[in-house]
């Protein structure tokens, strides 16, 4: 099976395809036991919603009331896995190889693959994705079903704003109540080491948090040449709006100041036993999620 | 290959320096509106104190350089022409009168000309071919057809004209010539001759205005002789040129011979002329009428000319004598414009008239050159856009 070009990932809007697609690439060799799909023990019946698989309905019941009802089983979960998802406007960056592709287009498909591997093994799973103006929350749920409504509100999400403040972050403190294990996807443009800080905060809460950095092949490189205007999505007092560079002459030092701002973040990272990994939008998915996956051998 | 040289390679090409402003402009403009390009890790993009449009410091000096030499070459391969001719000279040419001998004319060069005979210069005849003065000199040349002829040749443009001395009778068709011509002629020139006057005689009772208007024609022109015919036998065209018959009627045979042998016959309504003749109105608001009769010419005025009528006028010795010399062809002939290479004549034919510009071969090094820094330009200027080292990145 042949991995995913940018321009294939860029052009595919059918996120619960994508990532099944995905996921499947990943899963390829693993033995599927009884665990797929349902439980064994009848929990409850409930009304059909969007996103149900329709395999579910009970057509028993259908045929005597007239009436859709999703059977659900009990299963024990193992593992309940909160996506945090960052949002803010610097996520919308595309990339210079395929310019159809931004960082939050390919944060939905690892998210929404990630969920199909979660839910092929059983794992509870919710989303919150966070900006300084919207804050999306899925609740925690499992099954195919629960994978679909991720999926869908993924599919919603727009690139905007900045990163919460502390008074609109307070609020979501609420979601980490339960125990969780938490994947913070962002790309880790931060002023005061905000996004750090905040995985610092789940970290001391015994949430363990393990970052995904996404980054595109020019932020590492710094291609550009000649007089540019380049242009900023999230300007704020520090950083304008605007700026005019030679970029031959700046080049290296914007590669020296980014290394140094990378190496930083990885340290903060390592000090609170958590590994930063950073990919490339330009890498396929299932390569970042292979290593994700190996790189924290806990998680599936 | 010529038709390309004659319609591209025109001085009005210089105008293409000019488009030096084109490129000079656009990089400007670029330099004032640079690509933009949204990135997001902008903060550690390094921010300068002064705006890099604000520097006086030009960008991609090659690429600037590159273009503007390749609008000098254009310029310089299409405007050939004015520049050639402004380096190289024309070569000096001296166009001889065939009627005067080749030694002659080389010695009035030596001796009138040293500027000539240092500098490199042909000796040509003054013929349509303009062979060259060693060869025979051609016969019957018609000098005014060939001045106007070689008046449209560019490589005659600035010729030395020598003629004989002679003066030559302006013709009634325009000659030509052209305003850088250098006339000269072999020898001294003659005095120049008076116009020629008619010789006028009476016959018969004269009428009282004729008195007043002789003594009016005397005081222009003291020359004027007049006599006054008392015997018929008297009278011939070569002694005559017009009589005024005022006599009786009808006209004696001496008078009609007169006519019929080149002379001017004027009189008045009293004599009736024969039926055989064919008279034409000579002005409308005067009576008048003339008729050809053999070589000569019958001028008759239709009223009396002792009346009042025809004496009361401001202007009538004037009057009389245009009338009168209008219709003597012979003295109008006598009387025409004289030019020589000293009093030269004819309308200048204006540089802009002038074809058959020397045509010049495009110059295949220069052409060469061109399209290489054409390439040169167009693969620097590829290589330095921004947009194509953005897109550089490896798939994958």
């Amino acid at each position: 099976m042949s991995l995913l070009s940018p321009k294939t990932l860029a052009s595919c809007r059918d996120l619960v395809w994508l990532s099944r697609h995905i996921a499947e690439g990943v899963m390829l060799g693993v033995q599927h036991s009884q665990r797929r799909g349902t439980g064994l023990a009848f929990h409850q019946y409930r009304g059909y919603q969007a996103g149900d698989s329709i395999r579910h309905i009970d057509w028993k019941l259908f045929a005597r009331s007239d009436r859709y009802y999703v059977r659900e089983t009990e299963q024990e979960s193992r593992m309940h896995v909160c996506f945090v998802l960052d949002t803010s406007a610097s996520l919308g960056q595309a990339s210079f190889v395929e310019s159809s592709l931004n960082k939050l287009h390919y944060a939905k498909c690892w998210i929404a693959s990630l969920c199909w591997l979660l839910n092929a093994q059983g794992d509870s799973f919710s989303l919150l994705a966070i900006n300084s103006q919207q804050t999306v929350h899925v609740p925690e749920g499992q099954g195919e079903s629960h994978q679909r409504q991720i999926a869908l509100q993924l599919q919603q999400l727009n690139a905007c704003n900045h990163w919460p403040d502390q008074s609109q972050l307070a609020p979501l403190w609420q979601y980490f109540e339960r125990p969780c294990q938490v994947i913070l996807l962002s790309d880790f443009f931060e002023q005061e080491n905000e996004i750090s800080n905040f995985a610092a905060h789940l970290h001391a809460a015994g949430r363990p948090c393990l970052p995904l950095q996404l980054l595109i092949e020019a932020e590492q490189t710094f291609p550009f040449g000649g007089e540019l205007k380049l242009l900023n999505p999230e300007a704020n007092p520090n950083t304008p709006a605007a700026l005019e560079v030679d970029a031959e002459r700046q080049r290296q030092s914007y590669l020296d100041a980014f290394a140094r701002a990378q190496s930083a973040l990885k340290a903060r990272f390592a000090a609170q036993e958590c590994i930063l990994q950073s990919d490339l939008i330009e890498q396929p998915v299932e390569k970042s999620l292979r290593q994700f996956i190996q790189r924290h051998g806990r998680l599936c | 290959m010529l038709w390309i040289n004659a319609f591209f390679q025109s001085p009005q090409w210089l105008w293409l320096f000019a488009a030096l402003a084109i490129p000079i402009a656009i990089h400007l403009l670029r330099r004032s509106n640079p690509q933009q390009i949204p990135f997001a890790a902008l903060q550690w993009v390094q921010r300068y104190a002064q705006s890099r449009a604000r520097q006086p410091v030009v960008d991609n000096k090659w690429l600037l350089l590159l273009r503007l030499l390749v609008v000098t070459l254009l310029a310089l391969l299409l405007g050939q022409p004015l520049i050639k001719r402004n380096i190289y000279p024309q070569e000096a040419v001296v166009l001889v009168d065939p009627r005067i001998e080749a030694i002659d004319a080389n010695a009035f060069i030596h001796r009138s000309l040293p500027q000539l005979a240092e500098a490199d210069h042909k000796v040509l005849w003054l013929s349509p071919e303009t062979t060259a003065v060693t060869s025979p000199p051609p016969q019957n040349i018609d000098l005014w057809k060939t001045l106007t002829l070689l008046s449209r040749r560019a490589d005659l443009r600035r010729a030395y004209i020598l003629l004989i001395n002679n003066a030559f009778p302006a013709s009634h068709r325009a000659l030509r010539t052209s305003p850088h011509w250098q006339w000269h002629s072999l020898d001294k020139p003659a005095t120049t001759k008076g116009p020629v006057l008619p010789r006028v005689a009476v016959m018969g009772k004269v009428p009282n205005w004729w008195a007043p208007v002789l003594e009016d024609w005397r005081g222009a022109m003291p020359e004027l002789l007049v006599q006054t015919l008392e015997q018929e036998a008297a009278l011939s065209a070569q002694e005559t040129d017009w009589l005024v018959y005022a006599g009786p009627a009808p006209l004696p045979q001496t008078v009609m011979d007169f006519v019929a042998d080149g002379g001017l016959l004027i009189t008045d309504k009293s004599i009736q002329p024969p039926d055989h003749l064919d008279f034409v109105t000579v002005d409308q608001s005067y009576p008048v009428q003339a008729a050809p009769m053999g070589r000569g010419s019958w001028l008759r005025y239709g009223i009396d000319w002792h009346s009042a009528e025809f004496y009361q006028r401001a202007e009538l010795p004037d009057y009389l004598w245009q009338q009168w010399s209008a219709q003597d062809w012979p003295l109008q002939h006598r009387n025409r414009g004289q030019w020589s290479g000293m009093n030269p004549m004819g309308i200048p034919v204006v540089d802009s008239a002038v074809g058959n510009r020397r045509a010049e071969q495009l110059q295949p090094w220069l052409i060469a050159a061109l399209l290489m820094l054409l390439t040169l330009e167009r693969l620097l200027a590829l290589s330095r856009s921004p947009s194509r080292r953005a897109g550089e990145t490896r798939h994958g």
